[in-house]
């Protein structure tokens, strides 16, 4: 299951329609809107997405965690728009046999998410706001 | 020739559209298409130092060939990115 919405992820709900009975292990990663960023707090952010560019690197990162590790099944929602404190912007869910594979995996996946997927956001302060951008590689740029 | 550029975040902001049309009398990579943009609209001057580019939904670099009809995208690092930017 990938997706990319503008409403709450329902997240039970992507569990209970990922899991069979053959899975041993279900790892669930929740990104949640927190409350502060170096040392602001935050009132609340909006994601923005190139979409069709982010399902396609999506679906690839699905398919090269399925090459490196036995999963069954894999989930990534991510949602857009405007997101409070507290509210998930992203969830991984991934199931499989034994857990060890579902944890490795799901770290991968969040983590290759985050570097190549065109999504953006934007953290609104009381004073200010501000886009979040990837760190330039030193000796780059 | 004319080819339709999409931007996004801080520099869809900055250029203040989400899509641009980029019209060079030749185009021939990423830069160019970069240069038309550059050309049209003074204030992303300086963004290159951390840009993104992507043609039809793939990462490209500067020499990446475009041609017309082709999907072009210029963008920030993504925002939990290392993804390398465009070397300037």
């Amino acid at each position: 299951v990938i997706q990319i919405i503008r409403s709450p992820i329902q997240i039970e709900s992507l569990v209970n329609q990922l899991r069979q009975p053959e899975d041993g292990a279900v790892v669930v990663f929740d990104g949640i809107v927190r409350n502060h960023s170096l040392g602001r707090e935050t009132l609340y952010l909006e994601y923005e997405s190139y979409e069709p560019m982010a399902l396609k690197k999506m679906e690839e990162i699905e398919t090269s965690a399925r090459s490196r590790w036995p999963v069954n099944r894999i989930g990534i929602v991510h949602r857009l728009g405007r997101l409070e404190i507290g509210e998930a912007s992203v969830a991984i869910v991934v199931t499989s046999a034994h857990r060890k594979a579902a944890f490795e995996a799901c770290q991968y996946v969040i983590d290759t998410l985050k570097k190549t997927v065109p999504i953006w956001k934007k953290e609104f302060f009381v004073d200010g706001e501000v886009w979040v951008e990837g760190e330039v590689p030193a000796g780059r740029g | 020739m004319n080819i339709e550029v999409l931007l996004f975040a801080r520099l869809r902001e900055l250029v203040g559209h989400d899509r641009v049309v980029v019209q060079r009398q030749e185009l021939l990579t990423v830069r160019d298409v970069w240069d038309g943009l550059r050309a049209q609209y003074p204030q992303v001057e300086g963004f290159g130092k951390s840009l993104l580019v992507s043609v039809n939904h793939e990462f490209a670099v500067w020499d990446t060939a475009v041609k017309e009809g082709d999907e072009l995208a210029f963008f920030p690092p993504v925002s939990g990115g290392e993804e390398t930017p465009l070397a300037t």
